[in-house]
């Protein structure tokens, strides 16, 4: 009797969810009803507080010339290989439903590899968009943030070397430390780690189009949410050394035999310390060189002790001047209040506002130069 | 079903079912709550959670020994008097089908956000119940199996995906724990995050199963079960910390599904493996809700056994109807956490407490009656089992 | 209840054994009032049958009636001379007539009626089954050596006693038996034994004459291996036995015969190791096939449902082989094998998941193959399982697991297709199918051929008609191939069926929807148990002495224990496995001498 019923139960339950998951297709979506995006510009929309999403995607003929045939059909054909809609609304999700209505398939944003913020973004947008990226399911936390000023179209429109959709080239560029010149990739997770927390501040990799192509050699620091400004070539340089993010860096001593090095410096050990309400940060960097030119035949352990001297000085002070534009800037580009928020909690919560604190920072900075290859020798 | 037909379960087996009976519904919560109130002392925090759990469950374990061959729904009223040990009975069934109602909310709010953001919550609900109850439905032998077979593999793939995690740790420094510590919020926040040891009294219910001669060594086991997980759980909080930071945890809803969704692979089929890993969880939250549906339905027969005997299939399909229906109140991922914190926490924590020292003190007081207890069982009592 | 238990329901679901033997026995007078009243009411149901002016079937009747009549005289008589139906009177024209008009009208059955003896003739009777006994015997041994016996005064001095006398002194055949029931004799004889009749002896001797009409023994042809032994079954029960004996010389291997099917009389033998072999085991065996109530026993499949604690499960629980060797290897380790007669294939019992991925192949060659080849039948049977599923999974529901890339390559197949992925995999499953089950029926030469025409062309012209995309082709082929790596037939069918529930499944939720269905199918291997064996031990119940020789194997050294999960009477199956041997001098000599070259 029992059994019986049991099975009858069984068989409705059956029936009933077969109904029931039958009767919907949720989140059945075959690729070809979606539209991939890859990239996302932010950029102020026509009043302060609205804002303007660009949503970059593939277009078919992208995708069929992307499968197989790879760069048999060339770059300059007749239809676009990627399109880009907007949206522009108060909020991401004003801007996305607008943007979604001018295209007749699902903007899936689950393939998005990068997000590209305005440098002319205000604050509170940034704020708000942070929060939002936050809170979309199906984007996760991997995808590169790069700042930029120049204008959407001509970021994703420009000119490609190699045969690519520009977003996956800029994720391709970021996701390789060690095929840059500046390791200055930054994913969501870690631009997370920083906006909005008290004792450090963001860095932005800035992409900057030209005619020759894209170029990734700047940096755009903001201070909480607020853009601050861009720090060209040079400073962009010493940032990556002093962050311990330079791969390809070349340092030249015409003083002394002409010597050149290739520096690498991955490797920055920050700590920070208080005492009578002065803070006192320490910045060990490890650099590794190899010597590459030298205008004597051979060389020898003087010349080299004089040249690891040189270069660790001049590291040294380069770094110490960047530091100390960023105080003067007031953004904490290596976090020392975070640091030392984690050594000494006490101290650092008695600063009322860190950004009072940062510009009176005691810097030390020391640089241990090891020159590990001498170059093919004659 | 005579006791000699009794399904019977070797140590290791009661270990991994008492083991898998928690950390189901705490896991994506930790260690935010610790964190949030006692910053980069947490791990403290945890560690005491682990030392009262293992104090708690030692005395859980003392209360099934009690009448070592009888359920304690099965012996309570005898023990405590009807209405007491009534009340117990039906306190330990809402108390399961709550936690089991709270652990698919939360499962099903994370997946729901992160994979299948138009599938209703329902669906979702729906289908890990139904699965939980099949995998219970074989009765304990068959769910032992079940866990012993299925948690091998998860174990091999979380432990890949924490130690991918690790590489993206930036600040090794905040790997040591810091030496201030305020003694207040840490016990508060060690308070909250309990929760991760919410459940381990399935083994007042699993106790007479285990085989003859075997009991302390699944007593011993169960210890090292809980040992372990505390051992993975401060991995997983290193690992945490050490990425993200005390302050961007405790603004992290699920620090675990972020620590895995920081994961990118390159060069594999599957790029997002910290992703697929969420989904695999699904693995332990089912083991967590099928042990909570099958001792609820066996302490709902062992409630109703003298006004009407149910059978099992009927008190599961029962006790899996009502974890569906709860979990469909729950409205948002943010009232599952709140109803965590204010009710399953203290009410949990306090039963811990109370039941053990109530059962022990009684014991103690009448004698006479443990005795006629424990042999009535060895007797042959009937149990409504599987 | 542990080992080898039997659930309860079982024993409610069984029908109770009522076969005749069982019943308490019948007086012969009962008895033959029951035949007559069963042949009464034969013609009263003809009669009511019948219409008023169908002459044929007036005919027919009279025939009918006078035939009833022939067999109802015959039975009388016999009851009158021994007393019973079933026993045999002693009066060779009784046992004619009776013999006559029963099984003897159908031609293939031969009555001879013969004297004993050259001077003093006693009159006897031989009955066989022309083809199935050997005739040379029938003639030569019998027949030639009754009739020039010229002592058989001896046999009419104590007629009783006669067939004794015929048994020592007269015929030749070697396996001679005596028997006095009419049912047995019966079965005997239709089994091919020659049955003697002797005037006046109320015993039988029943000549085994069986001749079968055997197939040589020859190379097994679904288990095939490279390197092991290439022989395999016959259809002959005897031949099997033997070839079992080739292989465990041990006078502790036992067969246990008995006969099932009421209509077939199929003979049954279990094998096992007697001390070796968990005696609860061979007993839950004998029992569960004494008990099985059908009419035939063809194929052996037949008696499945009684030997399976959950026959309904998708999942084969006996194992069927069809090589000795590796019948022999499952006994020496503790099974039990059910032989069934005019079946090739022998089943083993009981088995876990795992054994049905085990060949002799593993065993034939070293550890680092067998390793190598088991982890290659997983990987198909998990390709074969998942691929379709995930992909549907992968690209409709979850596609933010893939790599972009191989995400932009995947979309950029499907750009223009029509269908969506579910589809595509139905319709190519569909096609894959269809071409395996018309290519497993066709004739050999021509099955070769359709298969491959069949798969390029319709793979061809199905992608170039922009039906289904040209990676739909490698996933299917991979599923087909993947689930098919599983060493026994019979292991592919549940995959193929569960393959459908997860393509469902992934359809609606996923990644989410596979893991739940995965998960449901452990539930159901976990809750599977077979004589009393958990099916997915080792890994549930983690066995860890079992898990040595399971989806890897270990070297042979360090498999010196039988299967834990089979409790065998003896653990341990090898030992001193000699890993450093120490030289003999003469070889040290020689070696040291070597040493310089």
């Amino acid at each position: 009797m029992t059994k019986r019923l049991t099975r009858w139960l069984a068989a409705f339950l059956t029936l009933a969810t077969l109904t029931l998951t039958l009767a919907g297709c949720w989140d059945d979506i075959p690729l070809d009803r979606r539209t991939l995006v890859l990239g996302m510009g932010f950029y102020p929309g026509p009043t302060p507080d609205m804002v303007t999403v660009y949503f970059s995607f593939p277009t078919p003929t992208g995708l069929t010339s992307s499968n197989g045939a790879g760069s048999g059909g060339g770059g300059g054909g007749s239809s676009p290989q990627f399109s880009s809609v907007s949206g522009t609304g108060y909020s991401l999700s004003q801007a996305f439903s607008q943007a979604q209505a001018k295209v007749g398939r699902d903007l899936y944003l689950g393939h998005t590899v990068l997000l590209v913020f305005s440098t002319k973004l205000p604050a509170q947008q940034f704020k708000l968009l942070d929060n939002a990226i936050d809170r979309i399911g199906t984007l996760d936390k991997t995808p590169f943030v790069a700042a930029t000023s120049a204008p959407w179209d001509t970021v994703v429109s420009v000119k490609m070397v190699q045969e690519e959709f520009p977003a996956l080239y800029y994720e391709e560029l970021f996701s390789c430390p060690r095929c840059t010149q500046f390791a200055l990739g930054t994913r969501l997770w870690q631009t997370s780690t920083r906006l909005g927390k008290s004792g450090v501040d963001l860095v932005l990799p800035q992409l900057s189009p030209t005619p020759q192509g894209p170029k990734v050699d700047q940096v755009a620091v903001y201070r909480d949410y607020q853009y601050v400004g861009t720090w060209d070539h040079r400073q962009t340089t010493d940032y990556a050394l002093a962050a311990g993010k330079s791969r390809k860096s070349s340092l030249t001593f015409p003083d002394h035999w002409h010597a050149t090095f290739d520096a690498v410096a991955d490797k920055m050990q920050l700590s920070a310390s208080a005492r009578d309400h002065q803070v006192y940060a320490v910045v060990t960097l490890h650099v590794t060189q190899t010597l590459v030119t030298l205008d004597t035949t051979k060389e020898n352990a003087q010349q080299l002790s004089v040249l690891s001297r040189a270069s660790s000085q001049q590291i040294a002070d380069r770094v110490l001047k960047i530091l100390e534009l960023s105080q003067k800037q007031n953004v904490d580009v290596l976090g020392v209040g975070r640091q030392l928020s984690w050594t000494n909690p006490t101290e650092f919560y008695r600063f009322k506002n860190w950004h009072e604190e940062y510009p009176h920072v005691h810097w030390t900075v020391h640089c241990i130069v090891r020159i590990n290859k001498m170059g093919d020798t004659k | 079903m005579s006791s000699q037909q009794l399904p019977r379960i070797s140590a290791g087996q009661f270990a991994t079912m008492v083991t898998a009976g928690y950390t189901g519904l705490g896991i994506f919560y930790f260690p935010r709550d610790v964190v949030s109130f006692a910053g980069r002392a947490g791990i403290y925090g945890l560690w005491l959670d682990g030392l009262v759990a293992l104090g708690l469950m030692r005395l859980t374990f003392r209360l099934s020994r009690v009448v070592p061959s009888e359920t304690f729904s099965g012996f309570a009223p005898e023990l405590l008097s009807q209405p007491v040990g009534y009340f117990f009975d039906a306190f330990m069934v809402a108390y399961h089908v709550a936690l089991a109602a709270s652990a698919t909310v939360l499962i099903s709010m994370v997946l729901g956000n992160i994979f299948l953001p138009s599938t209703p919550i329902w669906a979702i609900d729906g289908c890990l119940t139904a699965t939980s109850a099949y995998m219970a439905w074989a009765g304990v032998a068959g769910l032992a199996r079940t866990l012993q077979a299925s948690y091998l593999p998860l174990l091999i793939l979380s432990t890949l995906s924490i130690s991918l995690a690790a590489t993206s740790i930036t600040h090794p420094e905040l790997l040591v724990p810091s030496a201030h510590v305020a003694i207040v919020p840490l016990l508060e926040g060690s308070y909250r995050q309990f929760m991760i040891f919410l459940g381990f009294q399935a083994s007042t219910t699993l106790y007479p199963f285990i085989r003859e001669g075997d009991r302390v060594k699944a007593e011993r086991y169960s210890m090292f079960g809980l040992i372990g997980i505390v051992v993975a759980m401060t991995f997983q909080y290193e690992v945490i910390m050490g990425v993200f930071g005390p302050e961007m945890v405790s603004t992290l809803r699920w620090p675990l599904a972020s620590a895995y969704r920081i994961i990118s692979l390159s060069g594999f089929f599957i790029s997002k493996l910290g992703t697929l890993l969420i989904v695999l969880w699904t693995i332990v939250v089912a083991g967590f809700l099928s042990i909570r549906l099958w001792c609820a339905a066996h302490d709902l027969s062992s409630l109703m056994r003298k006004m009407r005997p149910v059978p099992y299939g009927w008190a599961l399909g029962l006790m899996a109807a009502a974890s569906f229906g709860f979990a469909l109140l729950f409205p948002n991922a943010k009232v599952a956490d709140l109803f965590n914190e204010r009710w399953l926490v203290p009410v949990g924590l306090g039963y811990l407490v109370v039941a053990p020292l109530t059962v022990l003190g009684v014991a103690s007081l009448r004698r006479q009656r443990v005795l006629h207890l424990r042999t009535l069982a060895e007797r042959g009592k009937e149990y409504r089992s599987p | 209840m542990w080992p080898f238990s039997r659930p309860n329901h079982r024993r409610k679901t069984l029908p109770k054994a009522k076969g005749t033997r069982r019943k308490p026995p019948m007086t012969d007078a009962e008895r033959a009032a029951q035949q007559l009243s069963e042949n009464i009411s034969t013609a009263e149901q003809t009669l009511v049958d019948i219409s008023p002016v169908n002459t044929t079937l007036l005919t027919d009747l009279l025939t009918e009636t006078s035939t009833l009549q022939k067999r109802l005289e015959s039975l009388a008589k016999e009851l009158q001379a021994s007393g019973s139906v079933d026993t045999f009177s002693g009066s060779v024209e009784l046992a004619y007539n009776r013999l006559k008009n029963t099984i003897g009208q159908s031609p293939d059955v031969i009555l001879r009626r013969f004297f004993i003896g050259k001077d003093v003739q006693v009159p006897a009777l031989m009955a066989f089954v022309d083809g199935l006994a050997e005739s040379q015997i029938v003639d030569q041994d019998i027949l030639t050596l009754s009739q020039e016996y010229d002592q058989a005064y001896r046999l009419t001095q104590d007629l009783s006693k006669a067939h004794q006398v015929v048994h020592d002194s007269v015929i030749a055949p070697g396996h001679l038996t005596v028997e006095t029931s009419w049912e047995k004799l019966l079965i005997k004889l239709t089994s091919g034994n020659a049955i003697i009749f002797i005037e006046g002896c109320p015993s039988v001797l029943v000549a085994d004459t069986v001749k079968f009409p055997a197939r040589s023994i020859s190379t097994p042809t679904t288990e095939r291996t490279v390197l092991g032994s290439q022989e395999a079954f016959n259809e002959i029960m005897l031949t099997q036995m033997n070839l079992l004996r080739m292989r465990l010389k041990t006078p502790k291997l036992h067969f246990d015969q008995l006969s099932v099917g009421t209509l077939s009389h199929t003979n049954i033998a279990i094998a096992h190791i007697e001390g070796l072999t968990n005696p609860s085991l061979v007993s839950a065996v004998k029992q569960r096939l004494s008990v099985a109530q059908v009419d035939t026993v063809q194929t052996g499949q037949e008696v499945m449902p009684y030997l399976t604690d959950r026959s309904s499960s998708l999942f084969p629980q006996i194992r069927r082989s069809e090589r000795p060797d590796v019948v022999a290897r499952e006994l020496a380790l503790g099974k039990a094998a059910v032989l069934v007669d005019n079946s090739p294939f022998v089943l083993i019992m009981p088995n876990t998941l795992m054994d049905f991925y085990q060949t002799i192949e593993d065993y034939v060659l070293n550890s680092w193959y067998a390793t190598l080849e088991r982890l290659i039948r997983f990987l198909g049977l998990f390709l074969g399982l998942l691929l379709p599923p995930l992909y549907i999974a992968l690209t409709s529901v979850n596609p933010q697991l893939l790599p972009t890339k191989l995400i932009l390559t995947i979309a950029g197949s499907r750009v223009g297709l029509p269908l969506p992925p579910v589809f595509e995999v139905m319709t190519m499953w569909a096609i894959i199918e269809i071409l395996r089950e018309a290519s497993l029926r066709l004739p050999k030469e021509l099955s070769t051929t359709l298969g491959t025409v069949g798969a390029i062309v319709v793979g061809t012209a199905i992608v170039k008609a922009g039906i289904v995309s040209p990676l739909m082709i490698v996933i299917i082929t991979l599923t087909a191939l993947g689930l098919f790596t599983s060493p026994s037939y019979e292991m592919a069918v549940p995959w193929r069926v569960l393959f459908w529930l997860l393509v469902t499944l992934s359809y609606f939720l996923g990644i989410y929807g596979i893991i739940l269905g995965l998960l449901a199918i452990l539930a159901h291997l976990a809750s599977l148990e077979n004589f009393g064996v958990p099916y997915l031990s080792p890994f549930g119940p983690v066995k860890p002495r079992d898990l040595k020789d399971s989806l890897v194997r270990f070297p042979e050294p360090m498999l010196t224990k039988r299967p834990s999960i089979l409790a065998p009477l003896q653990t341990k199956k090898s030992s001193n496995w000699n890993q450093n041997p120490d030289p003999s001098p003469n070889l040290q000599k020689t070696r040291q001498e070597r040493w310089d070259d």
